[in-house]
């Protein structure tokens, strides 16, 4: 195009404006000097950008040669979006730069070669880490990576290398190392506290940065040991680091260069002699075999050998090192140790209250009244032989021959009374000898002194207590059901007044929203139970049928000659395998169910229904709610006899948290209704987010033991209770109230309605 | 023609096996007091090895029947076939195991019909006695023999649930992964492995089971970890073969692959 023409071209686009430009002649300059397609792709951009900036638009036309030359006309035009996006948010100064730089800024994102986002790879990432810890871990985003033992934070983009697959292979480097923190013992060394112990010197910020240096030296050891293969993987990029590394004159400098040559290359030695005193200290560092001691005692000497004054410049901190939350840590390391002491005093305690009683501990009264205080001869022996019985357990051995006939008088005291490690119990046992190399010996004192005065699982825990007994016909189409009184033993009369009620449908898009929002896996998942419905089976031996039963033929032919009166089930009949079940879903609505929980729960019963729709299997959902034991509350979202219709659909949109959650009565009406079903399986899935609790003193011991008496007798129905919680804490109770077999966790609530279907797949399987 | 038959079921050589508790001196009790046994636990962890060392330490032969949801009463006791126009009787696995003394395992025994199940519970108490019905026979077995049965109660299926009428006769053994020293020993024993190697595997094994309740339905069995020490033994790339050994054996899912994938490399 010559002059004239763009000329024209620009007054079409600018009207008026462009006579008040007076860079005008300018860009048309810049213009005409261009290539025809380029004058064209920038001609096309200018009503785009010259609205936002004529400054921009300038520049723009200044870097458009370099541009036009790597990108093809539609990356170009994303091209022009991103700068207009930098440019709102960061200016025109840094658009510029990013325009400048379109090859590193641009091209190599299009490639996919820039950083990874933790956000893309974390599914990829957070099983690795849980699998390395051995136990939940969760993510956070922060600018530089730290572990305070619970949550790793992570830099929301490693960009550190020019290609992913190494930015991937740093990260993962980054969190094994973050994790083997602990591991290695870096919080949990004392005493003191490493922060009280950081807090002590002059420079808290110089102490730290050396004793995480020096720990790191041991770490990347000790991983050069434990994850050979990564560490191989890792030794490019740790090369490159180290090429890139300007160590400046500090030693602090020199000792990071050194760190990362011996990750890039293990079997160096140091180029030259260490220049310092604490760099000679430092090479010592790289021995898996030190402990944290070492590294603190490598610390004190620099300071005592350091002069008052004397401070250095702090060094900018290796890339996978970030802060040391050691404050963080000790709190977050104490709570878990208090938990599981608890725990473990918890369950010992219940788990001898047998074997006390049967030594006669418990008639000691002094021990009741020291609690936790053994002194009683017994209880010491009791004490002494459970510590040997952790020790064997912890040592691999278990409960062998030759160990048992070292007659020990504990031992000899424990396997008289039938003691046995229940599986609870064992399994926290070792997460205590793990967390504090053993298992301390006022942990067992104290449980045999609590189990010695009698006192079990915190002292459970007042019963609804003090309340007249019901009068008789106070309540109107009222349901009564007894419940468990565990204390007494026996059923407490009439003692719960349940009443049945409608859940009035709430209109809405929830349903509709949910069956968008899962289509695919739908589609999926009535294909699936299509499947299950349609499996055909061949049954042997029958009267008629489509085929002859050769093996039975065979076998009557040989019945009769060898004189018995051969049989007449001769055939093979294709049956489908009828799916007699009926499954009666029980929702939780108590009060924290709201919110996500809630949410998911709903999601998942629309899932359940459309899927069951195919599949045949009767359905009925029921919610249950309520505050005392006079006024349980069941609501009834579909019963068996109803079809799956829009009624229904918009009563599973209206469930929604309410009060408390009694599950006793709620668990034997459920069953009372699965009762009158002659299905011949009959399903009861309790959904649920945490412990049956009551504002009347339905708590604790006493409504989980009523739960697990009702779910007792649902069994003895005939009926298989199954529970799906979402409540990843309560491991212990759970157990004990569903049986070890009969629930399942689902961690993550966004997964319920995913999982559901799944676990009902596999129950009915 | 039967006694040959039974020798195949001998075993003649001293199976590996490395105890973790005190299994063999109950087994060996239950055995002398004439108790069936019950093996519980998961998929892999060493029941029928267990059984082929019990077998070999009690000098019996050992018949086993891996349990399916079409076994019938026939295919355990036996029937009547034709042979060159006579009808012959042929004795099934249980009353093999019964007329000679043997050790009889029911391998997974849940899964079969429910009517075949009760086939065992007059020879499972203290009668210990199998009626054939079709011979007209009641046999009794002599004191070597044993009943044994084993069922996985992982499933959480609730039709494949053992009932108590049937579970309540027996002694039961609870049997899980090796703790990780024993379980390293085992592995490099069976595979013949460096115990180096073995431990990384144990060490790998240990970290796909505390993923049992984040995704994974099971964690790897010791099984499937003597299975990678093997093909690593043969030569395979130690990375490849916990893919195709452990990894991809475990589960489908993208994610979780991976996920494994990346422990796997960081190890070896």
């Amino acid at each position: 195009m010559n002059r004239a023409q763009i000329d024209n071209i620009l007054q079409q686009l600018l009207g008026s404006h462009l006579d008040e430009w007076w860079e005008r002649d300018e860009l048309t300059d810049k213009l005409v000097a261009m290539p025809h397609s380029l004058q064209k792709q920038v001609l096309r951009q200018l009503p785009v950008i010259w609205p936002v900036s004529y400054a921009l638009f300038m520049a723009f036309v200044d870097e458009a040669g370099r541009a036009g030359s790597c990108l093809s006309p539609e990356q170009f035009d994303e091209w022009v979006k991103a700068t207009l996006d930098v440019y709102e948010e960061h200016g025109l100064r840094q658009a510029q730069i990013f325009m400048r730089e379109v090859e590193s800024n641009f091209v190599c994102r299009l490639r996919g070669e820039d950083g990874i986002r933790l956000r893309e790879v974390e599914g990829r990432l957070r099983p690795y880490a849980i699998g390395l810890l051995g136990r939940e871990v969760a993510f956070a985003t922060a600018p530089r990576p730290a572990f305070d033992t619970e949550t790793l934070f992570l830099p929301e983009e490693t960009a550190l290398f020019p290609g992913r697959e190494q930015n991937f292979l740093f990260l993962k480097f980054t969190i094994t190392f973050q994790l083997m923190l602990e591991r290695a013992g870096v919080f949990s060394f004392r005493p003191p506290p490493l922060d009280r112990w950081l807090n002590g010197f002059a420079c808290r910020r110089q102490a730290e940065e050396l004793y995480y240096l020096a720990e790191a030296a041991r770490i990347t050891a000790l991983m050069e040991r434990e994850f050979p293969g990564l560490m191989r993987d890792c030794r490019p990029l740790f090369s490159l680091l180290f090429r890139q590394h300007r160590p400046g004159g500090e030693p602090v400098g020199r000792m990071q260069g050194r760190l990362l040559e011996k990750i890039a290359s293990p079997s160096s030695s140091p180029g030259r002699l260490p220049a310092t005193e604490v760099e000679r200290a430092f090479e010592a560092q790289f021995d898996p075999a030190n402990g944290p001691a070492a590294a603190r005692a490598l610390v004190e000497d620099f300071f005592s050998a350091q002069k008052k004054d004397e401070k250095g410049r702090a060094a900018v901190p290796l890339p996978f090192m970030g802060p040391l939350p050691a404050a963080e840590a000790r709190t977050l390391t104490d709570e878990r140790r208090a938990r599981l002491k608890n725990r473990f005093v918890d369950l010992l305690a219940a788990a001898l209250l047998p074997v006390a009683s049967a030594v006669g501990l418990e008639e000691d009264g002094s021990l009741a009244q020291e609690p936790d205080k053994a002194e009683h001869p017994v209880g010491r022996e009791l004490a002494d032989g459970l510590l040997m019985l952790f020790q064997e357990k912890d040592s691999g051995q278990g409960l062998t021959g030759d160990s048992a006939d070292t007659a020990h008088p504990g031992l000899t005291l424990l396997n008289d009374a039938g003691f046995e490690l229940p599986d609870e119990l064992a399994d926290i046992a070792r997460q205590v000898s793990r967390a504090e190399g053993g298992i301390p010996s006022e942990y067992i004192v104290s449980a045999a002194g609590r189990a010695g005065s009698g006192l079990a699982v915190n002292r459970p825990i007042e019963g609804p207590d003090g309340e007249a007994a019901p009068e008789e016909g106070a309540h109107q189409g009222m349901i009564r059901y007894d419940e468990w009184d565990y204390r007494r033993q026996g059923f407490r009369k009439n003692w719960c007044h349940l009443r049945v009620r409608e859940v009035s449908p709430l209109g809405g898009t929830f349903v509709n929203a949910t069956l968008g929002k899962y289509k695919g896996l739908l589609s999926n998942l009535k294909r699936q139970f299509e499947m299950m419905s349609l499996r055909e089976r061949l049954v042997k031996r029958r009267r008629d049928g489509d085929e002859i039963d050769l093996d039975a033929v065979i076998e009557a032919v040989a019945d009769s000659r060898a004189g018995l009166a051969p049989s007449e089930r001769l055939f093979i009949r294709r049956r489908r395998d009828d799916r007699d079940i009926a499954a009666l879903f029980l929702v939780d609505m108590s009060s924290s169910t709201e919110g996500w929980v809630g949410t998911a729960i709903k999601e998942s019963l629309i899932l359940m229904c459309e899927a069951l729709e195919v599949l045949g299997d009767r359905l009925a959902i029921y919610g249950f709610s309520g505050m005392r034991r006079t006024r349980c509350e069941m609501f009834t979202v579909k019963e068996f006899s109803e079809p799956y219709t829009g009624a229904v659909k918009d009563r599973i949109a209206a469930i929604a948290p309410r009060e408390y959650t009694r599950m006793g009565p709620a668990l034997r009406h459920a069953a009372t209704i699965l009762g009158r079903s002659d299905a011949a399986i009959r399903l009861l899935v309790t959904l649920t987010d945490g412990k049956p609790e009551d504002y009347d003193g339905y708590k604790g011991a006493y409504a989980i033991e009523d739960t697990r008496h009702a779910l007792i007798e649902a069994k003895a129905a005939g009926i298989h209770p199954f529970c799906i919680t979402v409540d990843r804490t309560a491991h212990d109770y759970m157990a004990r109230m569903f049986g070890e077999v009969n629930y399942i966790f689902i961690d993550d609530v966004t997964r319920l309605p995913v999982r559901m279907p799944e676990i009902y797949r596999n129950l009915t399987t | 023609m039967q006694p040959c038959k039974l020798d195949q079921h001998r075993i003649e050589k001293e199976p590996f096996y490395l105890e973790q508790g005190q299994e063999m001196a109950i087994a060996g009790a239950a055995y002398k007091r004439r108790i069936p046994l019950l093996l519980k636990g998961p998929t892999g962890c060493g029941k029928t090895r267990f059984m082929q060392r019990l077998a070999y330490e009690l000098k019996r032969p050992l018949i086993t029947v891996a349990c399916h949801d079409d076994l019938s009463t026939g295919d355990l006791v036996g029937r009547y076939l034709l042979k060159g126009g006579e009808a012959v009787w042929m004795d099934g696995p249980l009353t093999l195991a019964v007329r000679s003394g043997a050790i009889c395992y029911l391998d997974e025994i849940v899964e079969a019909r429910k009517d075949t199940m009760v086939v065992i519970h007059p020879l499972a108490d203290d009668r210990r006695e199998l009626p054939i019905e079709k011979l007209g026979e009641l046999l009794c077995a002599p004191p070597e023999f044993m009943l044994v049965v084993s069922y996985n109660p992982g499933y959480q299926s609730v039709l494949k649930d053992l009932k108590q009428s049937t579970r309540q006769r027996f002694v039961s053994l609870e049997f899980s992964y090796p703790p990780p020293e024993l379980e390293a020993k085992i592995v490099a024993a069976e595979s013949g492995v460096s115990v180096d190697i073995a431990e990384k595997l144990v060490r790998f094994g240990g970290m796909t089971r505390s993923l049992k309740d984040a995704g994974l339905p099971e964690g790897a069995s010791t099984r499937l970890l003597i299975h990678a020490a093997m093909l690593m033994g043969s030569g395979i790339d130690e990375r490849l073969a916990c893919r195709t050994a452990i990894i991809e054996t475990l589960s489908d899912d993208h994610e979780m692959l991976a996920s494994l994938h990346e422990m796997a490399a960081s190890l070896f």
